[in-house]
């Protein structure tokens, strides 16, 4: 790995991190879903450490808990779907993502409820929480449909 | 041609999105906790380490535990959405490193004040436990 990939994952690393505290008071209101979406398609594999990086990071920001085990996987899961389009450059599909990804949020963190009560529990866990995924999906959809081209253009000169 | 697959993709997606939104509808609609009218008597215990459990009884025609708690002014805490985060019961506030668990006869509960329904003869529990 060269000096150069390296600064670039702390930056993103960094990046996610301090988007993610400011934009805190807004439920459900986030910018890093865009973020993993852009540096997946610019970044690429570098974004696994990115990612391992924002996490490690807010586990020390707010301290570990079941959130942070959630964590540990939901945003890989976006980074997946990513690598299946990489070469998708449409603001609109991806925007879609973004929604999509929003909307399912909530029942991909009901999992580790599995674990620890049990199918009912999980499943009521993310019934409570969906109007919290409705309004997620719809601002993932927003705020990616306006900032994807732009913040895609800023990134990828950062990346030559 | 990229076009036409990238405007394929772009309403897949879009179709994909308008069923799961509609698939959230459904189950929110059918599943949410739904609460029961007419009249109840539920009874809730507050326990603390420092204190003797303190017993609450109510009487109300509330169909969520959270109205029932606000007729007597039991709870305070902080609004999330729609949802109140307890952060003091009956007068008492949990300080930094504390937290106030809701339970029903003993057994955790799946939701939180606002969306759990009650029913007569309900018992909950509000117990200031350490954040371990």
């Amino acid at each position: 790995m060269k000096v150069k990939d390296m600064a670039v994952i702390a930056m993103m690393g960094a990046i996610l991190v301090t988007l993610q505290v400011a934009f805190a008071f807004l439920p459900n209101v986030e910018l890093v879903s865009l973020l993993v979406i852009l540096s997946t398609l610019i970044f690429k594999r570098k974004t696994i450490f990115i990612l391992a990086i924002f996490i490690c990071l807010e586990g020390f920001i707010y301290g570990l808990g079941l959130w942070w085990i959630n964590y540990l996987y939901i945003w890989y899961v976006l980074y997946f779907i990513c690598t299946l389009f990489k070469n998708e450059r449409s603001s609109w599909f991806w925007a879609m993502i973004s929604g999509i990804y929003g909307l399912v949020y909530g029942l991909l963190c009901s999992i580790p409820n599995i674990f620890i009560g049990g199918f009912g529990a999980a499943f009521a866990y993310w019934v409570v929480g969906i109007p919290f995924d409705i309004t997620h999906g719809i601002a993932n959809f927003i705020i990616t449909l306006i900032l994807f081209k732009p913040l895609y253009h800023i990134l990828n000169r950062l990346n030559k | 041609m990229d076009k036409k697959l990238s405007n394929k993709k772009i309403i897949a997606s879009a179709s994909v999105l308008i069923v799961i939104l509609l698939a959230l509808f459904f189950v929110y609609h059918n599943f949410f906790p739904k609460g029961t009218e007419g009249e109840k008597n539920i009874t809730v215990t507050v326990i603390t380490p420092d204190h003797d459990p303190t017993e609450i009884k109510i009487k109300t025609n509330a169909e969520f535990l959270r109205q029932a708690l606000d007729e007597k002014n039991l709870v305070q805490g902080t609004m999330y959405g729609d949802f109140l985060m307890v952060e003091e019961v009956n007068g008492i506030k949990a300080e930094e490193g504390w937290w106030w668990s809701l339970t029903k006869e003993g057994l955790m509960l799946e939701t939180g004040v606002d969306s759990t329904p009650i029913l007569d003869g309900d018992h909950y529990e509000f117990t200031l436990t350490e954040i371990n």
